[in-house]
């Protein structure tokens, strides 16, 4: 499969098909995701949020590639996967760390293993690979004292609603059961504004193809994606919107 | 291959080492947040690599030029095997600069370079022979930490795929910095923050407690109007994101 350029299903240093492949660094490192972890935490970076010495739960944390962006910033972060061995390979990343903590969370069944609350929900890339993405911002949201940030795939369609689509279980960052959903941003505003006072996107997108900048047109990958902040309090930032915009701003401050 | 040694590791891996993405993720994540890079004007990093930093410019819609000394990585770009997807690839030996430039740019970019040099004045002169009548050199670079105007040149090692080419380098202090692009440019400037890792200090008055502080120059031709910039160079700055 190619999005964006880069061969998905192969290992980017040989010939091997992913397919069938169980260690998690086979598919985080293959170079579909550095681009666009790169570019959706430089966008992060811009939007002027209150990121600093903050206490921040990560939900979806594959192998904790984009944890560092928080600990870089003296955050402490709880650091969260539904997989095992994606906490397998975090857990020897950030060993001795003490500003890490690490547990396991299944955002579709998450049973009696929640963590507590912190200021800052940390949640990109996880909501739709989910089956029940209402319940899991229902679960996190209480989660959040002060900002959920949420990053994820969307459909392009402009209407409120949610579908689920097949997904691979065999790739360590994809579904746990087969399933994903795809709201639309209508769906996913609706949703968070249900549970939060401030719900925002932003006005820029990240710069990476899989982030339109304009929803009124067909993009160039079938992949669509978009921002989210939710927040307890009125944020000030230029870069934050509460409607939903047609066009985004060049993303350069 | 070498018998004694093996095969030579692909370069890919050591490109992308966990600690190598931290650091590229928070110098781009500032260049970000320096708000200086526009959509549609043309770009061109010298000693590339495999173009980690140069995809920062072509996702923005820039027209990159990649260059880099080790032409086996020159060829790894040119068949898609790095984030840039760029055939402006060219083998240019910053030690070996031609004297007459054979780029023009918007946004000439040398990031982790000019430490692995020996005569990095001669290498900026050529960024700033590259230099179109409105364009800039990004700079980023390993620094003494001591205050005077020296060149500090040192040895350094051959062996890996983002290392040295010659074997000789240099740890420049900020001053010296700042004084070879005051020659070259009429517009220099220290960003008044630094991004937010560790190799990066924020005061530079005391004792640096990182081995090889990490510093970043904005030069242009034209006068920057920009709060996050400073005319002068700050012993103090503070992480990017977060005003002082």
């Amino acid at each position: 499969m190619n999005i964006a350029g880069f061969e998905l299903d192969r290992d980017w240093t040989t010939t091997k098909p992913l397919e069938g492949a169980t260690e998690p660094l086979e598919f985080f490192r293959n170079p579909y995701y550095y681009p666009l972890n790169m570019r959706r935490m430089e966008h992060l970076a811009t939007l002027g949020l209150p990121l600093f010495e903050r206490r921040v739960l990560e939900v979806g944390a594959g192998i904790g590639d984009l944890t560092e962006f928080f600990l870089d910033r003296g955050c402490s972060v709880t650091v969260t996967d539904g997989r095992p061995d994606n906490l397998g390979v975090i857990t020897k990343r950030f060993a001795g760390n003490s500003r890490v903590r690490i547990a396991r969370l299944d955002l579709d069944e998450p049973g009696d293993a929640i963590p507590g609350a912190h200021e800052v929900v940390f949640c990109y890339g996880v909501l739709y690979h989910l089956l029940y993405p209402g319940e899991a911002l229902r679960l996190l949201a209480p989660l959040a004292e002060d900002l959920l940030l949420l990053e994820t795939v969307v459909s392009r369609d402009a209407d409120d609603r949610v579908e689920l689509v097949p997904e691979s279980t065999v790739r360590c960052s994809q579904s746990l059961r087969g399933k994903g959903a795809r709201p639309t941003r209508a769906w996913i505003m609706r949703e968070l504004s249900g549970l939060f006072p401030w719900v925002y996107t932003t006005k820029t997108q990240p710069w990476h193809a899989e982030f339109p900048r304009d929803w009124t047109r067909p993009g160039p990958v079938p992949t669509t994606r978009a921002v989210f902040v939710a927040s307890r309090r009125e944020l000030s930032s230029p870069w934050l919107t509460r409607e939903l915009p047609p066009l985004h701003l060049e993303p350069t401050p | 291959m070498s018998p004694a040694t093996g095969p030579r590791p692909d370069p890919r891996r050591r490109f992308h080492r966990d600690e190598q993405l931290r650091l590229n993720a928070r110098r781009t994540e500032h260049l970000s947040w320096l708000g200086l890079v526009r959509t549609g004007k043309t770009a061109l990093e010298v000693g590339a690599g495999l173009g980690d930093i140069a995809s920062f410019f072509a996702g923005r819609g820039c027209r990159t030029t990649v260059t880099e000394g080790r032409a086996e990585l020159v060829e790894m770009i040119r068949a898609g095997q790095s984030l840039v997807q760029s055939r402006q690839a060219s083998v240019l030996d910053l030690e070996k600069c031609p004297a007459v430039p054979m780029f023009r740019a918007d946004y000439a970019v040398c990031y982790g370079v000019l430490h692995l040099i020996s005569a990095p004045a001669e290498a900026l002169a050529f960024l700033r022979a590259c230099a179109t009548p409105t364009g800039m050199l990004l700079l980023e670079t390993p620094v003494s930490a001591s205050r005077d105007e020296s060149l500090n040149p040192c040895e350094e090692p051959t062996g890996e795929a983002d290392g040295s080419i010659s074997g000789k380098g240099c740890r420049p202090t900020r001053l010296w910095v700042w004084n070879t692009l005051k020659r070259l440019y009429p517009h220099v400037y220290l960003p008044r923050s630094q991004p937010c890792h560790d190799a990066f200090p924020l005061d530079w008055t005391g004792t640096i407690g990182t081995p090889n502080p990490r510093a970043v120059f904005v030069a242009s031709m034209t006068a920057l109007n920009s709060p996050r910039l400073a005319g002068e160079l700050l012993d103090v700055q503070h992480p990017a994101g977060r005003e002082a």
